[in-house]
């Protein structure tokens, strides 16, 4: 089929649909046309119904007298024939009074991808819903690190962060021993005194970017002195290859790779703990290394001796060298990390958002950075700068222990509250203005804050029916709109019963 | 005495659940930008809560099919290294030692990942912690209750996927004493589906008002999961 426009149900006489026959002017005018249409459309229904329903309406082609559009499913082709139909026709008609006939059709499918010319229709398209769109390939992500020809030194398939390195590492009070360690292996490693180098501490706070930094020191291209092979890896890494070693008969392998490097870094070795057979391995590649003169860094969350699950001669070795720990941060180190962070990144962030993150986020430099990460993917993704509001947006599910369901109880306590009314004239039957007004206040914030149906919020209002909640619903609506004062009040006492 | 054989309510397999016109509206207008964005994932991680019908799974398999990504049962979850974009569906029902493992063998290899779940990961019961802080630093949308205009278009859209003519104006009159809620939309719809089915005659303002019993008020409002009730 010429132009390749597909079409499900029912065949378009091809002989006068523009798509068959491109030619550019009418082409051309016919897309303005069509741009129009939609434009009106938009602006008639607005930008929520039109997303909903209009945005997937694609043109196929005109044909005489007729406009032959489609849409993707026949719910979606009902729905706008019975609601959109007529308005539809009008706009065409406006654009072209040859126009008789707007016909709305099932279709799904762009045009295919062997077709050599864009046809009009599927120029004239607009955005295809999600299941046309061609699946897109996932770039892998730019932590990973070219392995091979750049670096043959780092072995054990690790890919390591880029960003884990010295210089992005924020020194303070409670890791200035653990980074000074991990300094000197990184500048002379297996020197007296610091192997095995045993980094322990809490979950996020710099174990891992430790290790990275030193296995980025040590295969600088910078370094002096004789290459050094590096082969990083979390536990469970080596446990998986351990056992597939085992599957595969490979062990040797195994062995001769893993002791042959000059350093050896094993991260969250916690995760050893009840796997003894890796743990006998661990041990003896451990004992290997150490004996030819070769540098061990492992991490775990607790000091070797805390470590119970692990063998007591594991345990005994892995502490015989350099110990250091890594502590919880402190108020004024998660300033410096927030504010390093920040120079990093580029974006502008007010000292008070600064403050405020390094006040509540407090467990740990992950989610430290982690929340950061957020609040700037947020920034750039909606262009909205980063305040103290929208920070409490973005990061409510971290900041909030739970999201608090308010009761239309508590919405009427708080109105009665703010205007000094008693609880009872919410289900009064008086009507005078000043507990009339706060009533209907309450009934406006029960339907914004709860998912309560109409007669439901009307029973809680002395058995109001739910026309009246309509109603109310409806006045303070339009006196938010024309009162800024009135609209503060309630937008307070929203944020208040939200808070 | 005649006898007139009963239609059989039969639950309806949903079938034509991941259709592309997937109803869009303020409360998932986020998660549908991030979606579209996942170069711009925060660690390459994303995490999409709200409550039971609110989306989730949907738009998990819309973004799975997109990606080419593996979707995984959160209860599924196995220790096992990732080959691609994985999309993990009810992440907070997942072995935490497997979720961990796949969170960071995921961020090592360079693969997205989307996860679901009722609350947002920061509030899962976590116990372990490596992964609790993991969970904590993922970005987290959520999609919201929709609005009245998302509410008109979902129940149309489930009558429709259930084949049952319902006149708009009993649809409109169910929208205003229904709870505000995407659940109580769906538990209204199978509601309706089976009473037309056993009444075998259109759907009128009676039949509809048998729907809106006191239990369904409770079922339906996110206090207890909206399962499936007897009628």
């Amino acid at each position: 089929m010429r132009g390749g426009v597909a079409v499900s149900s029912g065949s378009i006489n091809q002989r006068a649909v523009y798509a068959a026959e491109p030619q550019p002017a009418d082409e051309h005018r016919l897309s303005a046309q069509w741009a129009r249409v939609r434009g009106r459309l938009q602006t008639e229904v607005g930008d929520a119904e039109y997303r909903s329903w209009l945005r997937h309406v694609a043109l196929v082609g005109v044909d005489g007298d007729e406009v032959t559009m489609r849409l993707p499913t026949r719910f979606l082709r009902d729905w706008v024939r019975s609601h959109y139909g007529e308005r539809l026709n009008d706009l065409w008609r406006a654009e072209d009074d040859r126009i008789r006939r707007v016909d709305i059709r099932v279709g799904a499918g762009a045009p295919p991808a062997s077709a050599k010319a864009p046809t009009a229709a599927s120029a004239i398209s607009p955005e295809l819903p999600p299941a046309e769109l061609p699946a897109r390939e996932i770039p892998a992500r730019a932590a990973a690190v070219p392995r091979g020809e750049d670096r043959p030194e780092i072995r054990g398939d690790a890919s390591l962060d880029q960003r884990f390195t010295f210089d992005s590492f924020v020194v303070g009070k409670p890791n200035e021993f653990a980074h000074a360690c991990a300094r000197r292996v990184a500048e002379n490693p297996a020197s007296q005194g610091f192997n095995p180098l045993f980094l322990y501490g809490g979950v996020g706070l710099g174990k891992t970017h430790l290790m990275h930094a030193i296995a980025w020191e040590l295969t600088s291209p910078a370094r002096v002195g004789a290459p050094v092979s590096v082969a990083y890896m979390s536990a469970e890494k080596f446990m998986y290859k351990f056992i597939a070693a085992i599957r595969s008969q490979s062990t040797m392998e195994f062995k001769e790779q893993h002791r042959s490097v000059d350093v050896l870094m094993i991260d969250d070795l916690q995760f050893l703990i009840g796997k003894d057979a890796t743990q006998e391995e661990f041990f003896h590649t451990f004992n290997a290394l150490v004996d030819a003169g070769k540098q061990i860094v492992v991490s775990a969350d607790k000091s070797p001796s805390d470590l119970s699950g692990l063998e007591d001669r594991v345990r005994t070795r892995l502490g015989c060298g350099m110990v250091a720990d890594l502590h919880a941060t402190t108020f004024e180190l998660r300033i410096s990390i927030l504010e390093a962070k920040v120079a990093r990144t580029g974006v502008s962030i007010s000292s008070k958002v600064i403050e405020y993150l390094a006040h509540k986020i407090t467990s740990n430099v992950r989610e430290l950075e982690g929340s950061l990460n957020r609040l700037v993917a947020h920034a750039n993704l909606f262009g909205r700068a980063i305040t103290l509001e929208t920070t409490q947006e973005v990061l409510h599910d971290i900041l909030k222990a739970h999201d608090r369901r308010v009761t239309i109880e508590e919405i009427q306590r708080k109105v009665c509250e703010h205007w000094n009314i008693r609880m009872t004239d919410m289900s009064s039957e008086r009507r005078a203005r000043n507990v009339a007004r706060p009533r209907q206040v309450a009934m406006y914030l029960a339907k914004q804050l709860t998912s309560r149906s109409l007669p439901e919020i009307g029973r809680k209002f002395g058995n109001r029916d739910h026309t009246t909640v309509m109603h109310a619903v409806q006045r303070i609506g339009s006196l938010m709109a024309s009162d800024v004062g009135f609209a503060e009040d309630v937008e307070l006492l929203r944020r208040m019963l939200e808070g | 005495m005649t006898y007139s054989p009963r239609q059989l309510g039969l639950p309806f397999v949903q079938a034509a659940l991941f259709t592309p016109d997937f109803l869009e509206g303020k409360s998932n207008a986020e998660a549908l930008a991030w979606l579209d964005r996942v170069a711009d994932w925060p660690l390459g991680r994303l995490a999409l809560w709200g409550d039971a019908g609110s989306g989730k799974s949907h738009l998990l398999h819309l973004w799975a099919a997109r990606n080419r990504a593996r979707i995984i049962p959160g209860p599924d979850l196995a220790l096992r290294p990732p080959s691609g974009a994985i999309a993990i569906d009810d992440a907070d029902a997942a072995a935490e030692v497997a979720l961990f493992h796949m969170l960071n063998a995921a961020a090592e290899a360079g693969w997205p990942v989307l996860l679901t779940g009722r609350a947002p990961p920061a509030r899962w019961a976590t116990r372990l912690p490596d992964l609790a802080s993991r969970l904590r630093a993922t970005h987290a949308v959520e999609l919201c209750e929709p609005d009245e205009h998302m509410l008109r278009a979902l129940l149309a859209r489930l009558l429709a996927e259930r084949q049952v003519a319902v006149p708009e104006a009993v649809q409109e009159w169910l929208l205003t004493r229904l709870p505000r809620t995407a659940g109580a939309m769906r538990e209204a719809a199978a509601r309706i589906d089976r009473v037309s089915l056993a009444a075998r005659r259109p759907v009128t303002r009676q039949i509809a008002a048998l729907v809106l019993d006191d239990d369904f008020i409770e079922s339906a409002d996110g206090l207890s999961p909206a399962g499936p009730s007897l009628l």
